[in-house]
């Protein structure tokens, strides 16, 4: 499904009755390609899965056992090595097939890794979080550290954790990881980006100042790693901001984490 | 209703097709559900509508904004239509479980920009946000939004109370 039909699944939406034909119409060009203007939310009583993108999962990480049930580890290095002995996010990285994507974007390269990233990404910040200080949930919900580079007008996030992610989370579990920019005074986060984990697999959502827009990036999942690259015009352009990441953590019965940094510094300029 | 939309469609052939979607006259609160979600009817035309998610997701801690409003609508009844002064207060209340919320660094939970009530003929509408934020230690979250509404200068009242959810997974959630 192109871009184009996901915003037209967004119009009737919006107001079904009156759209009928339009969207109709709207089906007719989706299948020849069109642009789409005027980004509008509609309403939708229920939550829009197709505003976010689905992350490409590496084969280590869709070949995890039911993380939810493993103890947080204290070794992380350990569980960070892959199938094959190799370091964590350096390999083994395909999209993922076990979930049909809710929308398939244009072809990209897939985002290198911070750790793959070629040497024209220009790191920004770089934050180290202590290990095992997350509480009482797994060791791939502890935050360890954060990278934000840029290259090319776009801005590349990633945060590491202290365990291989989970492609599919178990039943009930629930991850969220936002990394969120401040360009204002607010307390609030005038930009958020979402990283969206659970029994499905995880998506990514783009919050603005004008709600949630259709996630413009690419997302990935891969050994420790969550990764995610984005234009800088997304997040309100390439101008200076502050940075912070969270990563919650539940199962659903009781157990809970949370994880976060403190608010970095980002100067492109 | 300080809401109006308009839809203007405009299609283009330019190297392909250019669309131009609905759009939302810009009235400083940028309520994202243009559109009544949930009503309740009052009688006599007058209603109580909700315009917002009825089920918030993802639960990323962020407030959203969401609408309510109360319109005193035409009626043939002389006495009905003699007065079209409307207020509404607006009440929000909810309940999680115990420690399982995102904690003070996510404090308010909801929050009215321009306080609870209004007053208005024939609409009286309250902004406010609500946080998308879940509990982590139960099925999630519930609003119970209370409103309270006055129409014809008074003399008639209708009460609605409604939940909006952040649910704790979307386990069932459509297209999810």
């Amino acid at each position: 499904m192109s871009s184009c039909a996901h915003s037209q699944g967004r119009g009737v939406a919006v107001r079904r009755p009156a759209l009928t034909g339009v969207a109709l119409l709207l089906l007719v060009f989706s299948t020849t390609g069109c642009a789409v203007g005027g980004e509008v939310e509609g309403a939708s009583p229920e939550p829009r899965a197709d505003l976010a993108a689905r992350a490409e999962v590496a084969a280590q990480n869709r070949a995890h056992p039911n993380a939810d049930a493993r103890k947080p580890s204290r070794h992380p290095r350990r569980e960070g090595l892959g199938s094959g002995g190799k370091k964590a996010g350096a390999s083994d990285v395909s999209a993922s097939t076990a979930d049909r994507p809710s929308r398939v974007r244009a072809a990209r390269p897939f985002p290198p890794s911070a750790t793959t990233r070629p040497t024209e990404w220009h790191q920004l910040a770089s934050l180290k979080d202590p290990v095992a200080d997350h509480g009482n949930g797994p060791a791939y919900a502890d935050l360890t550290g954060f990278t934000v580079s840029e290259h090319d007008g776009e801005l590349a996030a990633s945060i590491d954790v202290a365990a291989v992610v989970p492609g599919q989370l178990a039943d009930r579990a629930v991850q969220g990881v936002g990394i969120d920019f401040y360009r204002s005074s607010s307390d609030e986060s005038d930009y958020q980006i979402f990283l969206d984990g659970g029994s499905r697999g995880w998506r990514a959502f783009l919050q603005t100042p004008d709600g949630f827009v259709d996630f413009p990036g690419t997302f990935s999942v891969h050994g420790r790693t969550l990764d995610v690259v984005v234009p800088w015009t997304a997040v309100g352009g390439r101008e200076n901001a502050q940075v912070g990441v969270f990563s919650d953590w539940s199962s659903g019965v009781g157990r809970l984490s949370t994880d976060g940094t403190v608010r970095e510094d980002l100067r492109p300029r | 209703m300080k809401y109006k939309v308009g839809v203007t469609l405009a299609m283009t052939a330019i190297a392909g097709f250019a669309l131009v979607g609905p759009g939302v006259a810009d009235s400083g609160f940028k309520n994202k559900y243009p559109d009544t979600t949930a009503s309740k009817d009052c009688g006599d035309g007058d209603s109580i509508d909700y315009a917002g998610p009825l089920k918030m997701w993802p639960p990323n801690h962020k407030l959203q904004d969401v609408l309510m409003s109360a319109t005193d609508g035409p009626s043939s009844n002389p006495a009905d239509a003699a007065s079209n002064e409307t207020t509404l207060t607006v009440t929000v209340s909810l309940l999680d479980a115990v420690g399982g919320d995102g904690g003070p660094q996510h404090d308010p939970d909801f929050f009215f920009p321009s306080g609870p009530s209004d007053e208005g003929s024939p609409t009286a509408s309250v902004p406010f946000q609500l946080r998308s934020e879940r509990s982590g230690k139960g099925d999630g979250r519930t609003y119970d939004i209370h409103s309270d509404a006055t129409f014809d200068g008074g003399m008639k009242r209708c009460s609605w109370d409604m939940q909006v959810v952040v649910p704790h997974d979307m386990r069932g959630g459509a297209d999810w």
